[in-house]
């Protein structure tokens, strides 16, 4: 056992799991019932994202506009839409936008909330002082609002929404993360690094951002559903992805609600493809939160 | 359109006024891009309301019942104007509601007296207009009720033909050479030559007839407040996407209109949101709404309310950078045209009924448009040749190309997405650049585009005015940068031809020759409802969009 694993501090992490695959099986066997499910159903959506230039009938952008507003049938399982394009095969492609960038944005505003916490938490005094005003301004600002002036300006695009929806997503989760690097710089070991000769930068990659990461996944696992929802409310707006892309929200808005009595499809499936996807995620990830770390229970929600 | 009175229900017949057969109903259009006070009428549609169906029971005529005064009139729009000055506005923008024209339309492209109230041709090239007396401005500073001069009407005109980019109706008056008041009410128009659409001209929308001492104030007319004319209604609040609110002007010149007390054009930009305000009674109207997919749905649940449906005067029209390559090549612009299927971008519209295919000009600008036959020919698509043409042009591994388009024109999208299937059959890639209203503007007006989508062209003052307004090499509205000289030719030919016969023959000539160059490629007109409480009475739909709504003077509520 190594200086750091002797004086880990009461609440710490482990430094040494038992091993993947053992945690994992663990983490499921302590799951509830709805966090299966949830799992289950993320598991498909998942697949139907992967396989979707597989199994997707029809092109999700072309139409025949001589089958337009048809209803569900065996030709066409969730009808067409106002062009005739399938909407099944767009809920499909759909899948691959909405789980695609909802992964990207997780992933890149994690990217960027750890390191503001990071830095901040750990350099504290002044830098912290100031990186913390700048997130007061940042987290206070209305996300929704934020991300709609910000794509406004950028122009709507799917690489422009990621980005801006990172940036917006960042701030919150940069605060609980540097509660917990003041924790965690607090720990013997880290004093111990110091002592050695340890510059920040390693103390800060090599000791600090290891205790962290298990949080971080948590955090940004829970985000999912909230950013699924960001991204769809966006396209129903307009501020999504452009047309004709398959984007669940775009789908459901403007033309959608033009044929709500007469073509109820248009907006049923997209409806409920979001909100099914939102509920498994939020049943997964929150019963992985509770089974990996119980104190987070009731925290970190959006 | 025209209507008959045989067959048309008695509490629409119209009536004798002042010994002029009038239409009996009004209409009221709000614009996009134009100020929302401006309020157009429409023209004959077909009744396809089950509620508004002529009961055949019904033979007597109804007794004429007198305008009641009072009231406002409450209508639901999409969005106010960019700003109020109608002449830095594209295409045709006015105002019905605060200002007079020399002349207006009326139903079925007639020119009508307006503040004009008797003109004589002494030459084929020269009009004399003598204004109707007692007319004066709004009182309102800094005009504050002084009487309309003919001067008045000199700056108008000369003002709107500014030697600057930003104005763009100047091309109306290029062979304008010289506009003089003879007298304070008499108004003298000399053209380099015969041209045949001088008295359209002087009815457009944008030539509501403003004061110096306004532009002297205000710098410009962009600012609401300097929206002040001699019309039947004093523009009193315009706050920016919120509400537009007229009050009467109790100095018009009519001192029996405007019958209303005033009107409101409430801002709901969420087409479904204004029917239902129209269903719960918020709104007294919605003005003229472009596409029919919601049209069931304007019906359903309404009680007390008429719903009509018009085509659009102004075609959707596929337009082409041609300083841009390979859209400055002929070939390449006819591969495009070959490829397009009308048919089906009308369905992807809103069914089949949606729209019709036409021309530059309108059906309804019979005889100047060509016959369907033709068109159904000329608009055939033609994948092979299309393929060929392209090949020719060295486009066999096919381009990309941008199309802007409005992104709040969620129609156009839809159809935009049906052209980018039919495109890509012949190679072309057309990405979708979406862009809001202003920016879309700047664009096209900056030629910051490659192709670009004009959900409405600008409805026609006169049948040959797509030709002289904005295809032709050198019009001010030439944002394209089109240069077929073929065009100019024959265009001169029908501003000078005043015989409406051989006009029409030249006008139909034009036609075939865009087919042929494809200066610009009309794809469809598409078909559009208004819908109004039954109360609201003498609301004409049917009059040209180009009226802006001058007959508001003439509504009148009856409760």
């Amino acid at each position: 056992m190594t200086a750091s694993r002797v004086l880990l501090a009461e609440g710490a992490w482990e430094a040494t799991p038992p091993g993947r695959a053992g945690r994992f099986g663990r983490t499921l066997r302590r799951m509830p019932i709805t966090g299966l499910v949830g799992g289950v159903a993320l598991a498909i959506f998942v697949l139907a994202a992967v396989l979707a230039p597989v199994i997707s009938p029809y092109n999700p952008n072309e139409g025949d506009t001589l089958q337009r507003l048809m209803a569900p049938s065996q030709a066409h399982l969730f009808g067409t839409d106002q062009v005739g394009r399938d909407i099944f095969s767009r809920i499909l492609w759909g899948a691959r936008y909405t789980l695609g960038a909802s992964l990207a944005v997780v992933v890149l505003s994690a990217i960027l909330a750890t390191s503001v916490a990071v830095i901040s938490g750990y350099l504290g005094g002044k830098v912290d002082l100031v990186i913390q005003r700048i997130v007061d301004g940042w987290i206070a600002f209305p996300a929704f609002v934020l991300l709609i002036a910000l794509i406004s300006m950028l122009g709507p695009s799917l690489r422009n929404v990621i980005v801006v929806m990172s940036i917006t997503m960042a701030g919150g989760m940069s605060r609980i993360l540097r509660a917990n690097v003041i924790v965690v710089k607090e720990a013997p070991y880290i004093e111990l690094a110091r002592v050695v000769g340890a510059g920040s930068v390693r103390i800060m990659f090599r000791h600090i951002l290891p205790q962290i990461i298990p949080l971080v996944l948590i955090l940004a696992s829970v985000q999912m559903g909230g950013v699924v929802l960001a991204l769809a409310s966006l396209g129903f707006l307009g501020f999504g992805v452009p047309p004709p892309t398959p984007e669940w929200g775009s789908m459901l808005s403007g033309r959608a609600r033009d044929f709500i009595y007469s073509a109820y499809w248009l907006a049923l499936f997209p409806g409920l493809a979001i909100t099914l996807t939102v509920l498994s995620l939020n049943l997964f990830f929150d019963s992985v939160r509770d089974v990996i770390d119980p104190r987070m229970r009731g925290t970190g929600r959006r | 359109m025209s209507r008959t009175i045989e067959g048309t229900p008695y509490w629409k017949r119209p009536w004798r006024m002042g010994g002029a057969w009038r239409m009996g109903r009004r209409a009221f259009v709000t614009g996009a891009g134009m100020t929302a006070a401006s309020l157009a009428l429409g023209s004959c549609g077909d009744d396809d309301n089950g509620a508004n169906k002529p009961d055949a029971a019904q033979t007597a005529p109804a007794a004429k019942t007198e305008p009641k005064k009072g009231g406002t009139l409450t209508a639901g729009i999409g969005a106010t104007g960019l700003h109020y000055d109608q002449h830095q506005l594209p295409g045709i923008a006015g105002d019905g509601l605060v200002y007079n024209q020399l002349l207006k339309l009326a139903a079925g492209q007639k020119v009508v007296a307006d503040l004009a109230e008797k003109w004589e041709s002494p030459e084929p090239n020269v009009y004399v207009f003598h204004l109707r007396p007692g007319v004066k401005f709004q009182n309102v500073a800094p005009v504050s009720g002084r009487p309309l001069v003919a001067e008045d009407v000199v700056y108008t005109v000369d003002r709107s033909r500014t030697n600057n980019p930003a104005f763009s109706n100047g091309w109306m008056w290029t062979s304008l050479t010289s506009l003089q008041a003879t007298d304070t009410s008499t108004v003298k128009a000399t053209f380099a030559s015969p041209f045949a659409p001088a008295l359209f001209h002087f009815a457009a929308g944008s030539m509501g007839v403003i004061a110096k001492e306004v532009v002297d104030k205000f710098g410009d007319l962009k600012d609401a407040k300097s929206r002040i004319g001699t019309g039947p209604f004093i523009l009193k609040e315009a706050r920016k996407d919120e509400v537009v609110r007229h009050t009467r002007n109790p100095d018009y010149f009519d001192a029996k209109l405007p019958y209303l007390d005033g009107t409101e054009g409430l801002v709901i930009p969420d087409r479904l949101s204004r029917i239902v305000a129209l269903r719960t009674g918020q709104i007294d109207m919605i003005g003229w709404q472009n596409g029919v997919t919601d049209l069931e749905e304007a019906k359903r649940g309404m009680s007390g309310v008429t719903v009509e449906t018009r085509p659009n005067d102004a075609p959707t029209v596929l337009a082409f950078n041609h300083t841009s390559k390979p859209l400055g090549d002929e070939r390449v612009r006819k591969a495009i045209s070959l490829a397009v299927d009308h048919q089906a971008l009308i369905r992807a519209a809103g069914g089949d009924n949606a729209g019709t295919v036409v021309g530059m000009v309108h059906p309804t600008g019979a005889p100047f448009a060509l016959p369907p036959a033709e068109l159904a020919e000329l608009t055939k698509p033609d994948l092979v040749e299309a393929k060929r043409l392209l090949s020719e042009a060295g486009q066999d591994a096919g381009f990309s190309v941008a199309l802007t388009i409005t992104s709040t024109d969620a129609i156009g999208i839809d159809v935009a997405s049906v052209l980018q299937q039919q495109l890509q059959k012949i190679g072309i890639k057309v990405t979708l650049d979406l862009q809001e209203f202003a920016t879309y503007v700047r664009k096209l007006t900056t030629k910051a585009f490659e192709l670009i989508w004009v959900g409405s062209w600008t409805a026609a003052l006169d049948p040959g005015q797509q030709y002289h307004g904005s295809l032709r090499p050198g019009a001010a509205q030439n944002w394209w940068g089109a240069n077929v000289p073929e065009v100019g030719v024959l265009d001169d030919k029908q501003l000078a031809e005043m015989d409406n016969e051989k006009r029409a023959k030249i006008i139909q000539d034009l036609e075939r020759l865009n087919f042929q160059k494809v200066v610009a490629l009309p794809l469809y007109a598409i078909n559009g409802w208004t819908a109004w409480k039954n109360y609201v009475k003498d609301f004409d739909h049917l009059q040209a969009f180009n009226a802006l709504g001058w007959e508001n003077s003439l509504i009148w509520l009856d409760k």
